[in-house]
């Protein structure tokens, strides 16, 4: 049984290091997107002078669900952080709940439609891998890719239902 | 204010987690984290005994989702009684009466833990966020299903 209290010194350290990563965290986020966002420009800069292929297209449908994908969860994090965790427990348990239904809206209306882009990308994508690779390396992409999107999709479903879970239980407790 | 409220915290905590006190020790400075990180967002509108719980309750009510933390009643974490005064019945009611805490709703057990923790009706009210008035109501069905339980074992 625990009598007396950690040294206060021990867990001002915790509460500093647990504030920079959330700020390294916060940055590394915004560098990723900054990124994103340089690329694509640079992507319409290179491409405006010509036709866009279907290749590049593709590759293009692919990269914006993905960005689409990262921008969604970090605004949600950005959200979810801005509730106030010292409210009371009926206001802090309403507005937690609120942001899981709003979860709940993009899981199941932006969702499929961001899964959609990436597959329409990487099947633009295949007719012009199928023409300039070899059939083993063709071969290894249509199973590399569809090894990723398995994984990918796994990962947003396994999300999706423990947030589920999670809207349930708080909507017991209302 | 820390050396203070750091053990009542930990003990609604362990109380949230049915007894487990690595989950509540962890919940505890998870707790004291965030009040060391909300400290400008503390305005006086309140008591900071009453702040801290409401950060507590907040943050064990997050933790609760997860399966680990709604394992048995261990033992050991019923209230420990002298080995001169031990009794047998005494125990086993003890035993039930946590066992029927652990099937109350999540905002009855938070309740009945503020108020075991003899924390004031106004300031669990204004914890829960409800008035002193339904507070009372509340503790006095949570009291009747708790008894109706340790004697029938059923809420």
């Amino acid at each position: 049984m625990l009598k007396t209290a950690p040294p206060p010194e021990e867990l001002v350290k915790k509460a500093e290091k647990n504030t920079q990563q959330i700020k390294a965290k916060h940055w590394w986020n915004i560098s990723i997107l900054s990124l994103f966002i340089v690329f694509l420009i640079w992507f319409f800069g290179y491409t405006a002078g010509f036709k866009i292929s279907q290749a590049s297209a593709g590759f293009l449908l692919m990269i914006l669900s993905i960005l689409l994908r990262v921008v969604l969860e970090y605004a949600s994090y950005a959200g979810f952080s801005k509730i106030e965790i010292s409210k009371s427990f009926k206001e802090y348990t309403e507005q937690v709940t609120r942001f899981y239904l709003r979860r709940k809206k993009i899981h199941y209306l932006v969702t499929p439609v961001i899964l959609l882009v990436y597959i329409t990308g990487f099947i633009l994508l295949l007719p012009v891998f199928r023409q300039h690779l070899s059939a083993g390396f063709y071969t290894y992409i249509i199973i590399s890719g569809t090894v990723f999107f398995i994984v990918f999709a796994w990962f947003i479903i396994k999300q999706i239902k423990k947030e589920m879970g999670l809207l349930f239980f708080l909507k017991n407790i209302q | 204010m820390y050396q203070e409220h750091y053990i009542k915290v930990f003990r609604l905590c362990k109380g949230y987690f049915n007894g487990d006190e690595d989950l509540a020790a962890d919940a505890t400075q998870e707790i004291f984290i965030k009040v060391w990180q909300n400290l400008d967002g503390f305005r006086n509108e309140s008591s900071v005994g009453t702040w801290i719980y409401r950060i507590a309750v907040n943050t064990c009510l997050l933790h609760l989702r997860k399966p680990s933390t709604r394992k048995e009643i261990k033992i050991a974490a019923l209230p420990e009684q002298e080995a001169g005064q031990y009794n047998p019945q005494v125990e086993d009611q003890l035993k039930k009466m946590y066992a029927c805490i652990r099937q109350l709703d999540e905002t009855g057990k938070m309740i009945i833990l503020m108020v075991l923790e003899g924390i004031d009706y106004k300031d669990a009210a204004e914890v829960a966020g409800i008035t002193e008035d339904t507070l009372r109501v509340r503790i006095h069905r949570i009291k009747k299903n708790l008894s109706n339980c340790v004697q029938h074992d059923s809420i």
